[in-house]
């Protein structure tokens, strides 16, 4: 069975590119523009990875990292964080894996990929 | 002016008095006598300019009536000391004058002695110091302002390098999607691969203006390892697949293990292998050493290339600094060589240059090594 990837990610553009990319390395994908979008999806089906921007427009995705892990029903979930930032702060007891932006396919489809091989 | 003619040694008391109080009188500094008990005995012209009060309103007053109400304890203080024969000297504190105003002076005050040695009084010197203090606090104001803008000014360059970045995440991916879906043979793949190292090139800009607002907001934060330094420089050399006119030529191969941000230290040689052939462009070779003396680590990196001149070594590691005309056909930033400063600098070690100009330069950082 294909995994289901929860892309959230407020650039249309990269949100585009992501989903092409994971579809073309035959993921279900799933998108979404902000926080608001992420619960709402998470509400709707669980997914088994999400891969979340660090900055939305309604919430920086460090602080709903830790929402979701506090959360019983999605705390199972990993997490894929992706930032233009340097990852200073982040608790990375919460997080599966960071990506640098800007990102290569590769980078993109090996940590999915080991991501989802590991849960 | 016709002068008086001059006499060094006056003889009579009266000549000697009518001089000191003619000096007195035209002394620019506020002088005052009083008794040890407080009462006003001389006011001097500059007096009444600083405080407003005639001469003829002061004698016979208590010195408090141009004391602040919230200052008068000041006056036992003073008194205390000039009863023990102290002198009070650039007392700075606040006086009151007689419109109300207040005035920030700096009092010199000493004991006035009788022939006797018996203390009699006080003499006071007050210099309005109200344009030093207005003039200190606009420094200091100036100075707040402009480390708030500089403040700002590094946050703005963090702020739009970061958006920057979104552009060049999508960019980069389409590039390498559309790349990816282009045959090898066809002219457009080769066209698409320039596109991506252009794209690239940016990317490694914005991470420089990252690191100078990093650097300015104290942010640089180092990520210790243990690495092999022999082993990433050779790394590092295999990613100039496109030399053309330069050769590599790296001594002593044997691998040097020290402790370090991997990922830094590399930025810095990187930052020096790019300027000894950017500074070498008719070509020749790059020499890249690394060896350790005393536990302290040494890389250095050599070209033959155009040199640099003396007068610039001080300034060669500042910000935006750069040897060349500014017009010049080497571009450059003047960035790279004061964040590998920083870098090293961070690692407790130091980072110079030998030049001469016309013959090439040698880099070379140090970094201290733990003992154990």
């Amino acid at each position: 069975m294909k995994k289901e990837i929860l892309v959230i990610e407020d650039d249309d553009d990269i949100r585009y590119l992501l989903e092409y990319i994971l579809k073309g390395a035959a993921y279900d994908v799933t998108t979404g523009t902000s926080a608001k979008d992420l619960y709402a999806a998470l509400d709707a089906k669980i997914p088994d990875i999400i891969l979340l921007d660090a900055m939305l427009p309604d919430g920086n995705g460090i602080d709903l990292c830790k929402h979701i892990k506090e959360n019983l029903a999605t705390r199972h979930i990993p997490i894929i964080i992706m930032s233009a930032r340097q990852f200073d702060n982040i608790d990375s007891r919460s997080v599966a894996a960071y990506i640098n932006k800007p990102f290569s396919i590769n980078e993109i489809v090996t940590t999915v990929e080991r991501v989802a091989q590991a849960n | 002016m016709p002068h008086k003619q001059e006499k060094y040694f006056l003889e009579s008391i009266e000549e000697k008095q009518a001089l000191l109080a003619a000096i007195v009188s035209s002394s620019q500094d506020a002088i005052i006598s009083k008794t040890l008990s407080g009462v006003i005995t001389s006011w001097n012209p500059a007096a009444e300019q600083l405080f407003g009060y005639h001469e003829t309103e002061v004698i016979g007053k208590h010195i408090s009536l141009i004391i602040p109400k919230d200052r008068l304890h000041e006056e036992d203080y003073i008194i205390q000391q000039i009863s023990l024969g102290l002198r009070l000297e650039h007392f700075e504190t606040i006086r009151v004058n007689k419109n109300g105003k207040l005035v920030p002076i700096s009092l010199t005050l000493s004991p006035i002695f009788n022939e006797n040695h018996e203390i009699i009084g006080v003499s006071k010197i007050a210099r309005d110091i109200s344009e030093n203090i207005a003039a200190m606090q606009e420094k200091e104001q100036l100075y707040e302002e402009i480390k708030i803008l500089n403040k700002k000014k590094d946050e703005f360059i963090a702020q739009a390098a970061h958006e920057l970045k979104t552009p060049i995440t999508s960019l980069k991916g389409f590039l390498e999607v559309a790349q990816k879906n282009t045959p090898v043979e066809n002219s457009i793949f080769n066209l698409l691969e320039r596109c991506t190292r252009q794209v690239n090139k940016l990317n490694v800009l914005l991470n420089d203006l990252l690191d100078i607002s990093r650097v300015q907001l104290g942010k640089l934060q180092l990520r210790y390892e243990w690495f092999d330094i022999v082993n990433m420089m050779e790394e590092v050399l295999e990613g100039y697949t496109h030399l053309g006119k330069h050769t590599f030529n790296f001594k002593n191969r044997t691998p040097i293990i020290i402790q370090a941000d991997k990922i830094r230290l590399e930025q810095v040689c990187i930052n020096l292998i790019n300027n000894a052939i950017k500074y070498s462009p008719l070509g020749g070779e790059v020499e890249v050493e690394i060896w350790t003396v005393n536990y302290t680590l040494y890389v250095s990196v050599r070209d033959y290339g155009i040199g640099i001149g003396e007068e610039h070594f001080s300034e060669l590691f500042t910000q935006f600094y750069r040897a060349i005309e500014a017009d010049s056909y080497i571009s450059g930033t003047g960035i790279g060589l004061y964040i590998s400063k920083e870098i090293i600098q961070k690692h407790g070690g130091t980072i110079e240059v030998k030049s001469k100009k016309g013959e090439g330069a040698t880099f070379t950082f140090s970094i201290p090594q733990q003992t154990s």
